[in-house]
């Protein structure tokens, strides 16, 4: 598999694609990043992962996993696997360690999965946007893209080193929010009765979600699955 | 007349401090009849009332709490609400209101805000050239200056209804295991604890730190280990079904014990609209 250098270290092939389709998709990419990554390893673990020491040893440690990735887990054990048996047993071992005096003492195996993603998604992101040694193709496509959430813009700009991309960060941010505020106060205005007649856009229709999906840091999918 | 009243309530508050053993006294009463509803109800009754709380502050703060000076300070340090209620709340948003406008008025506010300091920023970089000074001293001031005004759009506390189901936690499990107290005179939850579905393990474990006397602990261990036995003869149940049978929409759907036994080792405290309320 092909790789090349970035400002600080070699991007795999694969994170290039992945940050690709990130960028594809709409709303912040690396909110989808860090979910995707979330739900993959709850994918990997029902179908050979627990058969895996160490992963169990971190299940078992983080008492099960925290609200929302139980909920993707029951979604996901029925959907993408058709066999509800792997989480059955998953659970069954789980329920038999927990005596009256356990306590949880790491967080969830999933969270941090996602969190460790999320890392090297922002740092994979400082190497593509370099000027001299990232990718040109991915520059242009972040550049039309509609930017990062409130997080990810503020943990982007303090990993980034420079300035050249932070400047780019930056304008692309400032375009995006300028361009939801428009949308956003459109569809505040349409709600005066003097000017309720007056059709909405389906982009100022949704605008009032996308505002709270880019400050709150989330994707427009986790809205639907809430 | 206000002497007279003083003097009452300390003689009531000194009654109740030398009459009861400390910390076994009857909580309040809206939380008993709260407990008795969702003890009659399945699942963990702490996350049914919790997840009621969040509801419950959730419309609260879309029909007038967000529109409080207090709390726009407030919405300004934490940027709005977290991600889980966030989207707890667009999704009672059309439900409460109908139309997005209260919370799409909030959000443009804290956009205009977001785009302020990101101007700021931008000035910055424009002021001095982030990369662009040979002087080494210049430029580490002005990188410093530069994260100095990215924090800004950092979020500095936590989101406000966190904070308040973090602050309800306590008030509940304590009231709870109070009302299994003898001294509480509250047979009626004993008996319906008894004959509920338990608590979720996450709530056993806050339940277990709190002091308690010996018959309550007792109570709650018994319990809650015939509730662990009872969710594994659910999960044989599964294991024994086979391994290629796929799931069936309706169980799915109709929340059978299955889903009770994520619930349960989870809990579930965050409201959502397949739970109920308005939705």
């Amino acid at each position: 598999m092909a790789a090349f250098r970035g400002g600080t270290g070699m991007i795999h092939v694969l994170t290039l694609d992945r940050w690709q389709a990130a960028l594809g998709s709409g709303g912040c990419p690396v909110c989808r990043l860090a979910q995707e990554a979330g739900r993959d390893f709850l994918v990997h673990l029902l179908r050979e992962g627990k058969a895996h020491a160490n992963v169990y040893k971190r299940i078992r440690e983080a008492g099960g996993f925290c609200q929302d990735h139980t909920r993707w887990l029951a979604r996901l054990g029925a959907e993408r696997l058709g066999d509800r048996r792997s989480l059955a047993r998953l659970y069954g071992w789980l329920l038999d360690d927990l005596d009256s005096d356990f306590i949880p003492t790491s967080p969830c195996p999933a969270c941090e999965a996602a969190a460790d993603y999320e890392r090297a998604s922002l740092a994979a992101l400082r190497d593509l946007l370099h000027p001299d040694t990232g990718d040109a193709d991915l520059r242009e496509r972040f550049a039309a893209g509609t930017g990062l959430c409130l997080n990810h813009f503020v943990a982007a700009a303090s990993v980034i080193e420079n300035g050249e991309s932070l400047r780019m960060v930056t304008d692309v941010q400032a375009r995006a929010w300028g361009a939801l505020s428009r949308d956003l106060k459109e569809y505040l205005r349409k709600h005066d009765y003097r000017f309720s007649r007056e059709p909405k856009t389906p982009a100022e229709g949704s605008s009032w979600i996308r505002a709270v999906a880019t400050i709150s840091g989330t994707t427009l999918e986790q809205f639907e699955h809430a | 007349m206000r002497a007279t009243l003083k003097s009452m309530f300390v003689a009531i508050a000194k009654r109740d401090r030398t009459g009861r053993p400390p910390g076994l006294y009857r909580p309040d009463r809206l939380l008993i009849s709260d407990f008795k509803e969702a003890l009659r109800k399945p699942c963990c009754p702490l996350c049914r009332l919790l997840r009621q709380a969040d509801l419950h502050y959730l419309r609260v703060f879309l029909r007038e709490g967000k529109n409080d000076g207090r709390m726009l300070l407030r919405l300004l340090g934490s940027w709005g609400l977290c991600a889980r209620h966030s989207s707890a709340l667009v999704r009672l948003e059309p439900v409460e209101r109908g139309d997005g406008l209260g919370t799409g008025t909030l959000y443009d506010w804290l956009l205009d805000q977001a785009r302020r300091r990101l101007a700021d920023v931008r000035r910055g970089l424009d002021a001095d050239g982030f990369a662009g000074s040979s002087l080494r001293g210049n430029r580490w001031n002005s990188r410093k200056r530069i994260h100095k005004l990215i924090s800004r759009l950092a979020r500095k506390t936590p989101c406000p209804a966190c904070e308040s189901q973090r602050q309800y936690v306590p008030y509940v499990t304590e009231a709870f295991v109070r009302a299994l107290e003898p001294a509480a005179g509250l047979p009626q939850i004993r008996e319906m604890y008894l004959a509920s579905d338990g608590l979720c393990i996450p709530h056993w474990q806050a339940v277990r730190e709190l002091p308690a006397s010996g018959e309550v602990r007792a109570l709650i261990a018994a319990k809650q280990r015939d509730r662990l036995a009872a969710l594994k003869a659910v999960l044989d149940v599964e294991l024994k079904r086979g391994i290629a049978e796929p799931a069936s929409g309706q169980e799915e759907s109709g929340i059978p014990g299955y889903s009770r036994i994520l619930d349960a080792v989870a809990g579930d405290t965050t409201w959502r609209p397949s739970e109920g309320g308005p939705v």
